[in-house]
């Protein structure tokens, strides 16, 4: 009785031990094509980009030189490295603080009781599905000295504003990050109001019970409560300023000079016009390090800040 | 109960697996091949290029297959901000063209590696003497090697009139820089561009550069890009100044900075919203009938058809600078790709194309100089007597081209392009612009 109960017991454990394994084999084979995708395409491109920023490479050479990380010593003294990253410092204050706080303004007014609401939220959001090829394409006509920019201007009296924008490099960058600006605050705006939606009814009551004003509830109580929202788009603002390249190429191409000149587009000329894909290869590293650190402090203060 | 659901999951998980390995085995595959000969029927060569385009490349393709019937041609425009990058990365990977097509300078040099000597096969249609029939092949050869073959030959140093307007703001096109500031004055008065620069592209003021310094002193612009002459010295700093002034005087327009010489300045120009534009004869084709009736369809029935474009020399901006002078070479060279599997065919293709009789006359119809120097232009279909006076005079000038028009290293390229741009906006004096761009000749040393 014995010998044949245990036999069943064994049989019975091998069976689930089985089923357990092909569950487990079935959860990595439904897995396996996202993971060759990622780790193909995504990990394989960043690991063989660094391996590539070690070589002194035109991209074409099929014996590169092997020369360590004499580009990343290159990069640290490229002053146009460093104008570089001074101009995505600029664009990307100007832009996050700009879309945050435009993106804010128009989820409280539009939350409020407008008519045609539904056409306003419409307006503002459209910007952001449009490509960044045909938004470039209309400001650089708006742009120009005889651009429709320049004619409001001069149609609500401000003539003496005219400038001509994207030729000029004390403008140039602030002209590209008002693109950015009107591209992207659609996308600040959502998000808004899709958290303003989410606060509690009763604190924006009881504040008003307690004598607060418009100004004080929202600085006292909306704002504070925002702060998950302020958070992302700070984080994703920053990060897409790094990345930013489309406008920037289609619009000044980096110039005049190199007035413009961002990262993304510093390392498009010297990988593909200039052919030093080893150094180019190193820029991409330098950001994508960058943009992990960022991300790294951003998310940091985000912790400190739920536990305070 | 269970058996069914069990088996769709064991199945879709199948399916995930068989998705994998479909993604790993086209991943590890082979890439397709290049080139496809049969047995039976007639090779294909794979053409890529960014010149000529779809429509202009139709009438040689057309010529050539019908005169070669076991050969097909497979045409790939490419636009040239993506040609670089695609065609490299093709020609590394194997799956690149046949035939390709090659920028003088920076491009041909960094491509030499991936491309046949095609001296054996000129040698074979034109003689051991092809260097005298051939025009410039010395700017598409590197190292004794010769990449690639040209086909048409253009200069720069010209500056392209809108007669027609001109003409009815009753003035005359500019021969000095005195005639010049008096001439942008009535024509801006006249609420036109005087000259619509495309300055945003550093190809175009560079040609301006060298229009200049041909006048300051002549051959010493490509005399200091070879390492014999300073180019911190006097006369390019004078050039750098003469160009700022260009800016500075109102003779291009507001925000040329910001201006692209395609499509802006050039739609500009066409449009008759500018008297003058500086190009070369690659525009040549503008004085004939057949352009002028595209620019029709291009720009809409606004578009006069008999609008007379005239091809001028750069007026002396200098106190008695040289005029008259062109700068250039091959616009476009085409080599084989030393991985094809049809070499033979590709050669004979490239061969045809740049020194056949056949694959030239096509090229002089369109009044592009052809790169074999016994094809002459054929300007049956010019508008004008004048405008075919024009083209004549360019034939001595292309013949004898001071120098090369593009600039063999890409730093050097780079750094003059971002010079230029720096001193026309104010942010570079002359003298640290020139500097600059010795720094960078010496560095690419």
């Amino acid at each position: 009785m014995t010998q044949p109960s245990t036999v069943g017991q064994r049989t019975a454990i091998a069976r689930r031990e089985g089923s357990r394994r092909r569950s487990q084999l079935t959860a990595y084979l439904y897995l396996l094509p996202a993971l060759m995708i990622i780790i193909g395409i995504t990990y394989f491109s960043v690991f063989y980009n660094a391996w590539v920023s070690t070589l002194d490479w035109n991209g074409i050479d099929p014996n590169p030189d092997q020369v360590g990380g004499a580009n990343y010593l290159k990069i640290a003294r490229d002053p146009i490295f460093w104008t570089s990253v001074s101009h995505v410092a600029v664009f990307g204050v100007v832009t996050v603080i700009v879309q945050m706080v435009a993106g804010l303004g128009l989820a409280l007014v539009l939350g409020g009781p407008i008519v045609g609401r539904g056409v306003y939220k419409a307006l503002v959001f459209i910007p952001v599905v449009l490509a960044p090829a045909a938004i470039s394409t209309a400001f650089r006509q708006f742009l120009r000295p005889d651009g429709q920019v320049n004619d409001v201007l001069q149609g609500i009296g401000l003539a003496s504003m005219q400038q001509a924008w994207i030729a000029d490099p004390k403008f140039a960058l602030y002209a590209l990050a008002a693109v950015n600006i009107f591209q992207w605050t659609g996308f600040s705006f959502m998000l808004y109001q899709a958290a303003l939606s989410q606060i509690d009814q009763n604190h924006l009551e009881a504040a008003q019970l307690d004598g607060a004003g418009t100004w004080r509830t929202i600085r006292h109580i909306v704002i504070p409560q925002l702060r998950p929202t302020h958070l992302t788009l700070a984080l994703t603002g920053v990060i897409g300023s790094l990345k930013t390249f489309d406008i920037v190429f289609l619009i000044t191409g980096g110039g005049p000079g190199r007035s413009t000149e961002f990262l993304t587009t510093y390392i498009y000329k010297q990988s593909i016009m200039q052919f030093h894909v080893g150094y180019g290869a190193a820029l991409s590293v330098v950001m994508l390090l960058l943009a992990l650190i960022l991300t790294l402090v951003q998310t940091r203060i985000y912790k400190l800040d739920r536990e305070d | 109960m269970f058996s069914k659901p069990r088996k769709s999951r064991r199945l879709r998980a199948m399916v995930s697996a068989g998705v994998a390995i479909t993604l790993a085995l086209s991943a590890c595959s082979a890439a397709p091949a290049a080139t496809e000969t049969t047995a039976t029927g007639p090779t294909t060569v794979n053409f890529w290029s960014w010149n000529p385009d779809e429509g202009t490349s139709k009438p040689y393709i057309a010529a050539f297959e019908a005169s070669h019937p076991n050969i097909k041609v497979q045409m790939r425009f490419i636009q040239y901000s993506d040609y670089v990058n695609t065609t490299q990365l093709a020609l590394q990977s194997g799956s690149g063209p046949d035939v390709f097509g090659l920028q003088v300078g920076a491009l041909t040099n960094q491509f030499a590696p991936l491309a046949e000597d095609l001296t054996p096969a000129i040698s074979k249609q034109l003689g051991t003497d092809w260097k005298t029939k051939l025009t410039a092949t010395d700017q598409l050869a590197v190292d004794g090697k010769q990449v690639a073959l040209p086909w048409m030959i253009t200069g720069g140093g010209l500056i392209w009139a809108n007669q027609t307007l001109i003409d009815s703001l009753k003035l005359t096109v500019p021969t000095n820089s005195e005639e010049l500031k008096s001439f942008c004055a009535a024509v801006k008065q006249a609420k036109k561009y005087c000259i619509v620069q495309g300055a945003k592209d550093a190809w175009q003021n560079i040609d301006v550069y060298q229009s200049i310094m041909n006048q300051v002193s002549p051959g010493t612009f490509y005399k200091a890009l070879a390492g014999q002459a300073d180019f911190s010295s006097a006369e390019f700093v004078k050039a750098f100044e003469i160009w700022k002034s260009l800016f500075s005087d109102g003779i291009f327009q507001e925000g040329a900075l910001g201006a692209t010489a395609y499509p802006d300045a050039n739609d500009a120009f066409h449009k008759g919203e500018a008297a003058l534009m500086i190009n070369g004869t690659w525009q040549n084709a503008d004085t004939t009938n057949t352009r002028l009736a595209q620019y029709v369809t291009s720009y809409g029935d606004s578009f006069d058809k008999n609008t007379v474009f005239m091809p001028y020399f750069f007026p002396q901006v200098v106190t008695g600078g040289a005029t008259g002078t062109l700068f250039g070479g091959p616009d476009v060279g085409f080599a084989v790709s030393s991985s094809s599997k049809v070499k033979e065919a590709a050669e004979t293709f490239v061969t045809w194309l740049t020194a056949s009789e056949e694959g030239q006359k096509i090229m002089a119809k369109t009044d592009q100089q052809p790169a074999l120097s016994s094809v002459p232009l054929d300007l049956s279909d010019v508008k004008t007597p004048a405008q075919v006076k024009a083209l004549e005079a360019q034939g001595p000038a292309l013949k004898g081209m001071i120098g090369a028009r593009q600039i063999q290293n890409a730093d050097v390229q780079t750094a003059l392009g971002d010079a230029l741009s720096a001193v026309a906006s104010g942010q570079q004096s002359a003298a640290d612009a020139a500097v600059s761009v010795q720094k960078a000749i010496a560095a690419a040393k």
